[in-house]
């Protein structure tokens, strides 16, 4: 049953890969994949033809332990959150608060320098003038469990939009956020899980709104800037991959 | 059929296999591609992850047993997954009965 248990290995690593218990899936996917191979024996396929027609009765390994982990629910993020050993590891983060800081020459040069492309472009936004803004904007995130700060540049309505999530006043009329929170609230079976920051790629930072519907999870590309302002109207945590690991400063 | 279709109707299409005694899982897969006259057509290991969700819900119970000479984990209905069953089956019933008229006089 060489060929089965080679599937049952792969599949075991998959499951562990998402942190579900493999014990009680494993014994029914190799006494499944056992029988249904005999059953292919005794209509006449040669033993290794009848393995691989269970097997592929039994569906690809990244589905079903896509399903198992699914199935698992209501998962725990902090479980999935704990360091695990060997496995991906993330770190929950908490709102430190909103910055503006005045450009650096540096930032001025490069700002000026995309200003300037914006206004040159045969077709570019009108009533671009080529001024560059005197303070840049950022979010500063700490580590849940340590001291270790995160700070992500973003945009001055976007860090308007996070301060006023976190401390309010609520506008007068439901902005950009507030709308988006607002539709994902009036949805009945749809919910946000958390916002994860998932990788750091030329200065820019990426990140992924994680939503639940009903069985499905989906992850939705996203700035990170727009997912926290999301996060902090809905109360969703907020999770940093290892890939970001190396962005964060020491307190 | 279209897969999401099947999909959504699998858990009480589980019930109502299972409401005919109990089964480990091979077996109930096997029921479940004959008795839909071979339209089950999922892999057929995402039936597991619904047995044990179903379990955790309440409305499944299992214990290992030792069947034919091998160790197997056989399910059984619970008496709130007779009840989510009668229940499912009345709607089922109805919905089918509604689309069924408006289609009809479509």
């Amino acid at each position: 049953m060489a060929i089965i248990d080679g599937y049952l290995d792969r599949l075991a690593q998959a499951l562990q890969a998402r942190e579900v218990p493999t014990a009680r899936l494993l014994a029914e996917a190799d006494d499944h994949l056992r029988e249904a191979a005999a059953r292919y024996k005794q209509l006449g396929f040669a033993e290794h033809h009848a393995q691989h027609r269970a097997i592929a009765d039994f569906g690809p390994v990244d589905v079903i332990a896509e399903a198992f982990a699914v199935a698992s629910r209501p998962w725990s993020i902090a479980r999935e959150a704990r360091a695990e050993e060997g496995g991906p590891r993330m770190v929950e983060l908490e709102i430190v608060g909103v910055v503006a800081e005045p450009m650096s020459e540096a930032d001025r040069q490069r700002w000026g320098a995309q200003i300037e492309a914006l206004a040159d472009a045969p077709e570019g936004p009108v009533g671009v003038t080529g001024d560059v803004p005197d303070m840049k904007h950022g979010v500063r995130l700490r580590e849940r469990d340590g001291n270790r700060t995160l700070c992500i540049y973003i945009g001055p309505a976007e860090a308007l939009a996070i301060a006023i999530g976190e401390h309010g006043p609520a506008p007068p009329r439901p902005m950009t956020h507030d709308f988006i929170g607002n539709l994902v609230r009036s949805l009945g079976d749809v919910s946000v899980q958390r916002l994860v920051i998932t990788k750091l790629e030329r200065e820019t930072f990426y990140a992924e709104l994680e939503i639940s519907h009903g069985d499905e999870r989906i992850a939705i590309d996203c700035r990170p800037s727009d997912g926290i302002a999301v996060a902090v109207r809905l109360g969703v945590p907020i999770f940093a991959t290892a890939a970001v690991d190396p962005a964060f400063e020491a307190a | 059929m279209r897969r999401e279709l099947l999909r959504s109707h699998l858990d009480l299409m589980v019930l109502a296999v299972l409401d005919r005694g109990p089964a480990h899982g091979y077996r109930l897969i096997r029921d479940l591609e004959r008795r839909s006259g071979g339209t089950f057509n999922l892999p057929e290991g995402t039936v597991y992850p619904i047995l044990h969700r179903l379990e955790n819900e309440g409305l499944v119970a299992s214990r290992w047993a030792i069947d034919q000479g091998r160790r197997r984990r056989v399910y059984a209905l619970s008496a709130a997954g007779r009840a989510a069953l009668k229940r499912s089956r009345a709607e089922w019933r109805q919905l089918v009965g509604a689309v069924d008229t408006i289609l009809r006089g479509a």
